[in-house]
């Protein structure tokens, strides 16, 4: 990829992922537990894994989380987003190395690792192990938007390169 | 070229979160279902109020002088009815009496929980 190239993809990935993270914000999504949400987001992380240098992935990752958490969720629960999003990352790109999972597996991994993260920072800034209470719903909820999101990731991947493909 | 989507790992782990996760549920409410006493209220970390569950009451938390989180005990169950935060994720919990059950205010660092027994805590501040 050329410097310009990059650029272009850096920014395209990062205004996507933080217009999904808006969108998200606005959704009224509610179960009376912190932590479940969709993880929209995580598309475009999960996308970037498949498509770019593991490098530039994470890169989006964290200027993703910073710009949305800033803005959207107050400074207070980047400590929880960072966490999250670097462990379920780091496992992401574990399971993908592997082979054994499809771009499925590794999405419910990394959505299920991501609310382990945010339930081990709850734990240690409350000082109270109660928040693993949560851990189940989390776990299921990380499952089922895992496996949207990885099913999401997969038809966006073919529809990707079958354009560029076309464009050649 | 088309090729199979989902690959024997995938099929294992999700099997595999979803048995965890109803194991970890098993464990937190079969093996531990007791009803509690009373309800440990925590501020930062710091205990600020210990209600019995018998007795009905309404607590407010206070945060510098204003009240960040309503705590009510009504017929054996801690509930929180008001929150001052955006999320209000603790007032649409529902309400808690079993042991090492808890309903946690994130914004607020506030974090309610029920206890087998009201005596052995110490009250570590009182809120101001």
């Amino acid at each position: 990829m050329s410097r310009s190239k990059k650029i272009a993809y850096f920014g395209l990935s990062i205004a996507l992922a933080f217009v999904l993270s808006y969108f998200e914000s606005m959704l009224p999504f509610n179960f009376g537990i912190p932590g479940i949400k969709l993880g929209l987001a995580n598309l475009v992380v999960v996308v970037a894994l498949y498509t770019a240098p593991k490098r530039d992935a994470f890169i989006i990752s964290m200027i993703r989380i910073l710009l949305s958490g800033l803005i959207f969720s107050g400074a207070f629960s980047l400590l929880y987003s960072f966490a999250g999003g670097i462990l379920s990352f780091v496992v992401m790109l574990l399971f993908q190395k592997s082979g054994r999972v499809s771009i499925f597996g590794v999405s419910v991994m990394g959505a299920s690792v991501h609310n382990i993260g945010q339930i081990i920072v709850a734990a240690i800034v409350m000082k109270n192990t109660g928040v693993f209470y949560y851990l189940p719903a989390l776990l299921v909820s990380g499952a089922v938007t895992g496996a949207l999101i990885g099913i999401l990731s997969r038809i966006i991947i073919t529809a990707v390169r079958n354009y560029r493909s076309n464009e050649k | 070229m088309k090729k199979k989507f989902l690959k024997k790992g995938d099929y294992i782990i999700f099997a595999a979160i979803l048995f965890s996760a109803a194991a970890v549920f098993l464990c937190l409410n079969f093996f531990n279902a007791d009803t509690g006493a009373a309800a440990k209220i925590t501020l930062n970390g710091q205990t600020v109020a210990v209600l019995r569950l018998n007795e009905d009451t309404v607590y407010n938390v206070k945060i510098n002088g204003e009240i960040s989180n309503t705590v009510e005990i009504k017929n054996g169950f801690a509930d929180v009815t008001y929150a001052d935060c955006a999320d209000k994720i603790c007032v649409n919990h529902k309400k808690i009496n079993k042991t090492g059950e808890s309903i946690i205010c994130l914004p607020n660092k506030v974090i309610i929980t029920v206890v087998d027994s009201s005596d052995n805590i110490e009250i570590d501040g009182v809120a101001g």
